[in-house]
């Protein structure tokens, strides 16, 4: 449950509104908790650390200022996670406007991978690029973040009967580019 | 029964992989950053309330001078105050109108700043081995009082313009209330006992608001505006929003969501980015407005209270941020929308149009016509004029010129209420202009 979570994190309703109100080290708790996750599902949807890491700074800048309309603190992680989303799959956007050239990633954090080395990676990363950045976002949302199909229809804009029929096909998919591999 | 929207040995590997976007981070300059840059991105509004506050005090200072415009040109009166950074010093000037003759104020080291309705002038005198001392002039006869502060006054911006060191907490040095009946500065004893005082211009009255703080919270935790003179709002580490009466007594809690009452008193309103409500006083709704897909980033009174001025930011393109349009928004909740053609670009870190105080819009305070930055605009949304070149303007009492300064250019100037008949007036000013007001 996302509000286990929030408060396995520790995150009290006093942290959010003294970070609403500006207070930086209450938003420096909430980032602490949180960043990395963001970090997480916005390189699986972008595949570039930097930009994953642009996102994620830029959804806290939003997160930020629409801290004071979070009713709920145990919604928190998935309020932040939707945010670091919308802004990576932005920032995606915005680079294709300007033509900037994707930046190899090689650096993908081989010390915590399976023994499936790097070139199983590699085959994934490779698999992924195939992908739109709304598909990797579902994957993302479902494989990483974890969220159960609802949530991720609320986060993303769908129906929930939507994305499990995404999902289930994108899953298929990789299945068999990664087996072909 | 299998989950077909799970794959869990996908799941290891795209965790495994997910790994990648993981970088050391420092948590509280991460913050920061996210504070600040939304700060600068956003020309100071989060949250809506202070920075609309802030935005409030022009409007609601000139509602007073409300004198009606006639179509017939008639030459400027009333004197044009300025002020500019100029070789380490702050100077401040007033220009007289119509015969064009300069008077330097002052040039100091510290502060510096004109109240809104430029009748007085702060600024700060330091003195070896001695506490500081606080300076308010009368912008007219330069008659001066002289008012005691306990340390040094605190510098809430760089010291030598009033571009601030962040966007949200306030422009100068000094804060005044919108008549110049009060002042506050920031003073601190030491860098850990620092402390709000809100004085009387005249020196009658001094309230010390507690609690105290550190210095290095200034720009970032504590911040108070005057959106009119009997009302302060202030924000201090550990209380966040506060009201006050005008003279800092009686702190008590803000509403959420609050924004400026009409300059009447008449209509309160409140709202997200996206969504504006416009009640009476007793509460009951008059109208509300969505914007879907939009949010808007500051308002403004018109100062006859008929009308409400929302501006809207193309944020794409951060850090630099683009005036993307206006809507006027009626007590009835009609909107016009107002396309403001070459919209302004705007870029921070350093450009004074994005300082706090500093909205696009200018109200005349016949409520006839409205300036954004250079482009005049009927409050019935029609495009009138425009005048190139323009970071900052201020109406003229009677509503029938407009002074405009930079940022492009090292003079001020003043044109007819159509952008017309520009004319240079005053000196030149060895850097652009950070303050402007005109004094009836």
């Amino acid at each position: 449950m996302v509000g286990e979570l929030a408060i396995e994190r520790g995150i009290a309703a006093d942290t959010l509104s003294d970070a609403a109100a500006g207070d930086a080290l209450a938003l420096a708790r909430i980032v602490e908790a949180y960043h990395d996750d963001m970090a997480r599902l916005c390189f699986v949807i972008c595949g570039d650390q930097d930009t994953a890491q642009e996102a994620v700074q830029s959804a806290w800048s939003i997160a930020w200022r629409k801290l004071g309309s979070l009713r709920d603190p145990a919604s928190l992680r998935a309020w932040l996670m939707t945010i670091a989303a919308n802004e990576v799959r932005q920032q995606l956007r915005r680079q294709k406007r300007e033509r900037v050239v994707e930046i190899e990633v090689i650096d993908i954090g081989s010390e915590r991978l399976d023994p499936a080395s790097q070139d199983g990676v590699l085959d994934l990363r490779a698999a992924l690029q195939q992908l739109t950045p709304e598909d990797r976002a579902l994957l993302a949302m479902r494989h990483v973040a974890g969220f159960a199909s609802p949530e991720i229809g609320e986060s993303l804009g769908i129906s929930a009967d939507a994305v499990r029929t995404r999902l289930s096909r994108l899953i298929a998919r990789l299945r068999s580019e990664l087996a072909d591999d | 029964m299998t989950d077909p929207t799970y794959d869990p040995v996908l799941a290891v590997r795209l965790r495994a992989y997910a790994e990648g976007g993981v970088r050391p981070i420092d948590a509280l300059k991460t913050a920061e950053g996210a504070i600040l840059n939304r700060r600068a991105r956003e020309s100071a509004r989060p949250p809506l309330t202070l920075l609309a506050a802030a935005f409030l005090i022009v409007g609601a200072a000139v509602a007073a001078l409300v004198a009606g415009a006639s179509d017939v040109p008639k030459p400027p009166t009333g004197s044009v105050v300025f002020g500019y950074a100029d070789d380490g010093l702050r100077s401040l000037w007033r220009v007289d109108l119509p015969s064009n003759v300069s008077t330097e104020l002052v040039r100091s080291q510290r502060g510096t700043a004109v109240s809104p309705d430029g009748r007085h002038f702060a600024w700060v005198e330091t003195r070896p081995d001695e506490d500081d001392q606080v300076h308010i002039g009368d912008t007219t006869s330069l008659d001066d009082v002289t008012l005691p502060a306990a340390g040094e006054v605190w510098a809430w911006q760089h010291p030598l313009t009033t571009v601030p060191r962040c966007y949200d907490c306030p422009n100068s040095t000094f804060t005044w209330s919108p008549g110049g009946r009060w002042v506050s500065w920031a003073e601190c004893a030491g860098v850990e006992s620092c402390h709000l005082v809100v004085s009387a211009s005249d020196g009658s009255s001094r309230k010390v608001l507690q609690p105290s703080f550190f210095a290095r919270d200034v720009n970032y935790d504590v911040g108070l505006f005057w959106p009119r003179d009997d009302q302060l709002i202030v924000r201090l580490p550990g209380l966040g929003f506060q009201m006050a009466d005008g003279d800092g007594q009686n702190l008590r809690a803000m509403p959420d969501g609050l924004l400026p009452s009409s300059p009447d008193g008449r209509w309160t309103v409140a709202g997200s980015a996206s969504e504006l409500t416009i009640m009476a006083q007793d509460n009951t709704v008059k109208s509300r407005v969505t914007f879907p897909g939009e949010e808007f980033t500051g308002v403004e009174w018109a100062p006859d209270s008929s009308l409400l001025s929302l501006w809207f930011f193309d944020r794409d393109d951060a850090p630099r941020l683009r005036l993307e349009h206006l809507g006027l928004v009626g007590i009835d909740g009609r909107v016009t929308r107002v396309e403001v053609p070459g919209a302004t670009e705007l870029g921070p870190p350093r450009d004074i149009r994005l300082a706090p105080g500093n909205g696009p819009v200018r109200w005349s305070p016949d409520s006839s016509r409205l300036a954004v930055y250079g482009t005049i605009v009927g409050r019935d949304g029609r495009l009138i004029g425009a005048v190139a070149d323009v970071g900052m303007a201020a109406w003229s009492w009677d509503s029938h010129h407009l002074a405009v300064a930079g940022p492009g250019s090292s003079r001020v100037s003043v044109v007819d209420a159509d952008g017309s008949h520009r004319q240079e007036i005053g000196p030149s000013t060895a850097a652009q202009v950070d303050q402007l007001v005109w004094v009836p």
